[in-house]
């Protein structure tokens, strides 16, 4: 299955429209509707997030989501990047949200990325040439043909 | 995503169909808090409902928040094997009330 490279801005419906892209690119490449709506979530919280926060209020601009589906041994293996030269953002380094706080002192803060890390299997973050490269991976497993 | 709400005595049900994510938080929002601000007592009907994205989790937070600050009650049912896991992964099945089918939810905000 060939990798797609999308480009994306930062209205919403823009950000929706990659979204759909993904997930069908995921379902037309063997992924169940359950594996490609999970990975649409970690999408939706990578690319909002760029959408909502990598330039100022106002500035226009535009961003890519590289995204190859490929089929190995162990299943399918989905690796999805985005890269964009917004302000320098690592997202592996957030503090996780404390999961099991009590309702009164439970926010939201920090939640896109800890279900990011929950939901893939590698996360990879570098700033080249004033870009931000994320890169996640992620196996969706297959039994072997008997 | 859309919401129809049933009377069940002092209860109100809301059946939510669709995807809770960025694009629907808004309305998601205002459809699902109005009535727990007012200290109603609510059940999701999530039965319809197969993505919530952490966008679609803070309403629900939100929502459980409104209904303690003021009296009510909210509680959730029919959560898909997707949804659920999000919501175990992420704690909220600590914090929010979830039951297996619509009479324990409404049992668990009546009683």
């Amino acid at each position: 299955m060939a990798a797609i490279r999308l480009r994306c801005d930062r209205a919403p419906e823009t950000v929706d429209s990659t979204l759909d892209a993904i997930e069908a690119h995921l379902l037309a490449a063997g992924a169940s509707e359950p594996e490609a709506l999970q990975m649409r979530l970690v999408a939706e919280e990578i690319v909002t997030n760029i959408a909502r926060c990598a330039w100022p209020e106002g500035v226009d601009a535009q961003f890519h989501v590289e995204l190859a589906a490929e089929a190995v041994a162990a299943g399918l293996h989905v690796v999805m990047t985005t890269i964009d030269d917004g302000v320098s953002f690592d997202p592996t380094a957030g503090a996780s949200p404390d999961v099991g706080a009590e309702l009164d002192d439970r926010g939201i803060g920090g939640l896109g990325m800890f279900l990011v890390r929950e939901m893939t299997d590698t996360q990879h973050y570098e700033r080249t040439n004033g870009e931000n490269r994320f890169r996640v991976e992620r196996l969706l497993p297959r039994a072997p043909c008997q | 995503m859309d919401v129809t709400t049933e009377v069940h005595g002092d209860a109100l049900i809301h059946r939510v169909s669709g995807r809770l994510d960025t694009g629907t938080a808004a309305n998601a929002e205002s459809k699902l808090t109005a009535e727990v601000r007012q200290g109603r007592r609510v059940v999701l009907d999530m039965t319809q409902v197969a993505y919530v994205s952490s966008a679609g989790l803070r309403v629900v937070l939100m929502a459980a928040k409104l209904a303690k600050a003021n009296g009510g009650a909210v509680s959730l049912f029919g959560l898909q094997p997707m949804v659920r896991e999000v919501f175990t992964m992420s704690g909220f099945d600590k914090v929010v009330t979830i039951r297996d089918d619509e009479a324990a939810a409404l049992a668990a905000i009546t009683s």
